[in-house]
């Protein structure tokens, strides 16, 4: 049995694991929220709401470093002039999650018609959107 | 965050066959008496007992944190399981604390003072008990009556202290008046507060969180600005170098603590609409 400790803001590659795996929750959330829904009713819903449970691989230590640093990024992203230093365990820990967002972005691209996040790296538009351009198609 | 560990690690005086003995209030809390007594009554014998402390120092807070272990551990299908060992330390403040016990005989009749290892002895439901009542300190009921400060934050807490002659005066509605927080004071303790240990690997599923009164009682001495309902010397505490230097450190804690769950929630009230 492994009995090591690890300091979870100084673990920058677990840092990034968890920004990805909260970042693939915030995407899914909608689908995994209606699945809960269609769970309420289904005669298998304890096998339902197992199967469409959150998938996270670490500590729970992560995910809220993770909020923080998102959260100070968020602050940043603002434009505020700080009149205290951050240290270099922030600012590594926001390239993490800076660097899981831009994998995040090239895995899942914007749809170009309604900006929901795809499923896929190739994809160009959403189901929505595709179902939309081919109605309006029909009409005209 | 919203950790307030003295709340969450004190038990209900009420419970488990002792009560209480709360009489009526006297107007302020006298922070520098020599000797705080914590009385109580057994439900099934009617005994009343009484716990005299020494005052409460930094040294004993710090002592008590760093013997606290707070962790969670994510369990099959993601429910989390916490894990909180709030006695082994409880009891050691009361040993660093206690200073005499009354109402406590032997079986030939003897006052248990008399053995070299009575705190020991007493028995360990009375010393939990005692010492929660000592450091027991609560957000008031009624402060979302607390008014707008135009230039500060309010908290209002509860607490017990110290048993007269009637027994626990329960002290209510005593306010710690603070600077709003910065953005500083807030990634000071986010960062202290996220700087977690997983236990066993990353992917232990196992966390263990930091302490947090250094970080708590730094920002009290930061903020605060005034109280009221407490005395030193018999008078009222008068500006906030007599806060910083007599304020009880677990109503320090306590108070920061609620001021930083208050700033942090986000959620508006909702419109009532005509």
């Amino acid at each position: 049995m492994n009995h090591c400790a690890v300091s979870v803001a100084k673990d920058f590659c677990g840092l990034k694991q968890a920004a990805l795996e909260l970042l693939e929750e915030e995407r899914s959330a909608p689908e995994r929220e209606r699945l809960e829904r269609l769970a309420l009713a289904a005669a298998n819903s304890n096998e339902i709401l197992e199967a469409i449970k959150g998938n996270r691989s670490l500590a729970e230590g992560y995910y809220a470093r993770v909020g923080y640093l998102m959260e100070l990024e968020s602050f940043l992203g603002m434009g505020l002039r700080l009149s205290f230093d951050l240290d270099m365990a922030e600012l590594r820990g926001m390239q993490s999650v800076a660097a899981a967002r831009a994998e995040f972005d090239r895995g899942h691209p914007p749809c170009k018609g309604c900006g929901v996040r795809l499923e896929n790296e190739w994809d160009k538009t959403c189901n929505d959107c595709q179902r939309a351009a081919a109605a309006q198609a029909s009409v005209s | 965050m919203n950790e307030s560990a003295v709340s969450t690690a004190s038990a209900s005086i009420e419970g488990e066959g002792q009560g209480s003995m709360a009489t009526a209030q006297p107007e302020l809390l006298p922070l520098d008496i020599a000797e705080r007594v914590i009385t109580f009554k057994s439900r099934e014998t009617e005994a009343r007992h009484r716990h005299v402390f020494n005052p409460i120092t930094r040294a004993d807070v710090d002592a008590y944190f760093s013997s606290l272990t707070v962790a969670t551990e994510r369990k099959s299908g993601n429910s989390m399981e916490y894990h909180i060992d709030g006695s082994t330390n409880i009891l050691k403040l009361y040993e660093r604390a206690i200073k005499r016990v009354q109402g406590y005989s032997l079986t030939d009749g003897r006052d248990v003072m008399v053995l070299a290892n009575w705190k020991d002895r007493v028995p360990g439901v009375h010393r939990l008990r005692a010492t929660e009542i000592l450091m027991k300190v609560t957000q008031s009921e009624s402060s979302v009556d607390l008014g707008i400060d135009p230039e500060a934050e309010l908290v209002s807490v509860d607490a017990f202290w110290s048993a007269g002659d009637c027994g626990m005066f329960h002290y209510r509605g005593l306010i710690h008046r603070f600077s709003p927080p910065t953005i500083e004071h807030w990634r000071k303790l986010n960062n202290h507060s996220t700087r977690t240990t997983a236990v066993g690997g990353s992917k232990s599923q196992r966390t263990i969180y930091p302490k947090l009164n250094g970080i708590f009682l730094e920002l009290y001495d930061s903020l605060i600005l005034s109280v009221e309902g407490y005395s030193v010397g018999g008078q009222p505490i008068a500006g906030r170098e007599q806060c910083v230097s007599h304020m009880d450190c677990f109503h320090k804690i306590a108070a920061v603590s609620i001021l930083f769950d208050k700033t942090s929630d986000g959620e508006a009230d909702e419109l009532e609409e005509a």
